[in-house]
């Protein structure tokens, strides 16, 4: 199946879930809707399957070497996974909440919805936007293509200096100090790439712990709720 | 004794072994076919490593149509077929071939792939003919560069003359009367073939390469289309009268049939409906100038489609910076997949944030394979490859015309793109920029030829916001918004 095709499925799916599957929650009655209760566990255990299995794209994106399919797919399941997940955590809950593993897992799975759905709107809007700003947007290879080919004119020049005297070494010195302001310009530039780039990924250094924290979490309260 | 896929000179050393032919030189052998009369004692000698003896079984294609080979194949016995394969009919067959007769000169004589499929029809022995050992015979062997050339005409004529969509429902007779009256004509790179404001005396039709149909000249030029073989250009001042109505220039080495305009007037007098399947083109040609003459962005992404190379490739890989969230996934999966080595180098030609990184543009004629080491060579689909005889000297990388094969160092790589645990300790360790390890760089030239050993594109295959993706150039104008 074509990738647009199949992610509008799963997009819809995930919307329709979202819509209906808690009205038809409330339809069911209240005895059976208990969290330890056999319909209770099962959701619990759905939304955990969820979270590591949304959880596992950070292990896909950290091994691209890995043939486990496309990563945009991946990042599509990760997406709706994880906000079928917060469905799944809320409809075990039955919207009740008492201190202890479970209400900090599911502040914890709130908390990276929240911070996943700031990153996508990130990656949505600023890639779009440093492009329309920016006179003309750089790869951090076109800057140093650009640096390579100045630094080799600067070393020519200056094998050049060596042999020279008088007006002729004076005006050698002013083309290397136009050469050297263009060396500053030009690792600004690169600079300001990787700037950009970092503001891009800030947001993950609150997802992706937040994302650890909440597995360990609902791993701890899965394992009391069934052991303990 | 086994005696298929040995060359001239182990046949003669295995014979050797045996007392009756114990003096028996390897010329002698090629000596007995009559193809290399008149050729000298000392070439003969010279092509006995790369003449090598095959033989094909029945109903065993010996060379498909579209495959990049260079080699070239002399019958010993046998029969073969020559067929070929066009839009509307799978198979046409050409004609047959026997003993004494030859194919395969195109691909060592002009680089392009095959025109035709050869098939065994009975089992077939041939000799088959490396390259430079083809080409040096034509150079140095004046009777064989006559009866090659000659051939070579008249095949080329009547196998491109049936591929054509305006010709292929003709009957044989007027296809044989008509290669009679046509000329096969070549262009350099840059030529110009028909100049506006000329008379129209001629049609063309392309039989390799590429050319561009534009008005005006340097910033003035307005591209309107690009055609490659198998199209046609020049028939609107013959069919309207009045002088050409636009420049047409040869953007690869072209080769086209060109048409006089009584013959052209014939036939489509004959056979009206060939002047209505022009008449159809010319009209939908009209409506295409007409939309680029009106829009200033369509007109510039055509130029830029033409005047970067990019209308000769299938599929070219492009990076839209719109949507590129700067996670190196595609330059990192590239290193992982190559030995550490990224062939992907995020620079290149662009159309406003479209990025075309340098890949390769499969030239007809390419500059880089000049290499004396052996190091590249073209595979059958015409992806070019360096081998492991690459010393990694760059010298392809300078003689490329597009700038796409490139000298890596890995450090630098390193220093780049970081992954986020990577980028997470530095920042908790307080440090910037890594100096990199100090160890004496590794240089490797490399190319990126879409992954063509492996089972997916891995830049592609690890994008996760789709940014990095393949397009044929008609996605590409609209793509790019023209």
């Amino acid at each position: 199946m074509k990738y647009e095709r199949w992610s509008k499925y799963l997009a819809g799916i995930t919307a329709l879930l979202v819509m209906v599957g808690p009205i038809i929650y409330r339809v069911i009655p209240e005895g059976a809707r208990n969290p330890k209760g056999n319909l209770g566990l099962f959701m619990g255990g759905v939304a955990l399957v969820l979270i590591l299995y949304a959880g596992f794209y950070s292990v896909r994106r950290a091994r691209l070497w890995l043939r486990w399919g496309k990563i945009e797919y991946w990042l599509s399941l990760h997406t709706y996974l994880g906000i079928l997940a917060v469905l799944f955590v809320l409809l075990h809950a039955d919207w009740r909440f008492r201190p202890g593993a479970a209400t900090a897992a599911l502040v914890l799975l709130i908390l990276v919805t929240i911070s996943g759905v700031v990153g996508w709107a990130i990656y949505l809007v600023i890639p779009g936007r440093i492009s329309s700003e920016a006179e003309e947007v750089v790869t951090p290879e076109e800057t140093y293509f650009k640096l390579e080919k100045v630094q080799g004119e600067i070393d020519k020049l200056e094998r050049r200096r060596a042999k020279q005297d008088g007006d002729k070494a004076a005006e050698t010195d002013e083309e290397l100090r136009l050469l050297a302001e263009k060396i500053a310009l030009l690792e600004k530039e690169l600079k300001n790439e990787f700037r950009q780039e970092a503001a891009l990924g800030t947001w993950l250094y609150i997802h992706i712990p937040l994302s650890a924290a909440l597995i360990v979490v609902a791993c701890v309260h899965a394992f009391m709720t069934l052991y303990l | 004794m086994q005696l298929n896929d040995k060359s001239i000179e182990e046949l003669a050393l295995e014979l050797n072994q045996i007392p009756l032919f114990g003096d028996l030189e390897p010329r002698a052998l090629l000596r007995r076919v009559p193809f290399f009369d008149g050729v000298p004692d000392e070439a003969l000698d010279k092509i006995v490593q790369s003449v090598v003896l095959r033989t094909f079984g029945e109903g065993k294609t010996i060379c498909r149509q579209g495959e990049y080979e260079e080699t070239f194949y002399l019958m010993l016995q046998g029969k073969v077929e020559v067929s070929i394969m066009t839009q509307e009919n799978p198979h046409i067959s050409l004609a047959t071939f026997g003993k004494g007769d030859f194919f395969g000169e195109l691909g060592p004589l002009t680089g392009n792939p095959r025109t035709a499929t050869i098939t065994a029809i009975e089992r077939t022995t041939l000799l088959e003919i490396q390259r430079e050992a083809f080409l040096f015979l034509h150079k140095t062997a004046p009777a064989i560069k006559k009866k090659i050339d000659e051939v070579y005409l008249g095949r080329t004529l009547s196998t491109h003359l049936r591929r054509v969509n305006i010709f292929t429902h003709l009957p044989e007779e007027v296809l044989n009367r008509l290669r009679e009256k046509v000329e096969l004509l070549e262009f350099d790179r840059g030529e110009v073939i028909i100049r506006q404001g000329d008379a129209g005396d001629s049609l063309y039709i392309i039989r390799s390469g590429f050319v561009k149909v534009s008005v005006g000249e340097g910033e003035k030029e307005r591209v309107f289309a690009y055609l490659k073989d198998g199209n046609y250009f020049g028939e609107m001042s013959l069919l309207r009268g009045g002088p050409r109505t636009a420049n047409v220039t040869a953007v690869t080495r072209v080769e086209a049939v060109r048409i006089g305009v009584k013959v052209f007037q014939d036939i489509m007098n004959e056979f009206p409906d060939v002047r209505a399947r022009i008449e159809q083109d010319v009209a939908q040609r009209d409506e295409k100038t007409q939309e680029l003459t009106n829009d200033d962005e369509k007109a510039r992404a055509m130029k830029f489609v033409v005047n970067i190379g990019m209308a000769q490739a299938a599929k070219v890989l492009v990076i839209d910076l719109d949507k590129c969230i700067r996670c190196h996934c595609c330059v990192r999966a590239c290193a992982y997949s190559h030995d550490g080595f990224s062939h992907l180098e995020r620079r290149g030609h662009r159309f406003r944030n479209i990025l075309l990184p340098t890949t390769c543009m499969h030239c007809t004629d390419p500059e880089c394979m000049l290499c004396p080491h052996g190091g590249i060579y073209r595979d059958k689909d015409g992806e070019i490859h360096h081998t492991v005889q690459c010393i990694h000297c760059g010298a392809c990388a300078r003689r490329c015309p597009y700038g796409n094969i490139l000298v890596v160092e890995p450090e630098i790589e390193k220093r780049l793109y970081k992954g986020f645990w990577e980028r997470g300790r530095e920042i908790i360790a307080g440090r910037g920029q890594p100096e990199g390890e100090k160890e004496k760089p590794k240089r490797r030239v490399v190319k990126c030829d879409m992954c063509a050993d492996q089972t997916n594109i891995h830049c592609i295959y690890n994008c996760p916001v789709n940014a990095c993706r393949l397009i044929t150039p008609d996605e590409f104008l609209t793509f790019s918004g023209g």
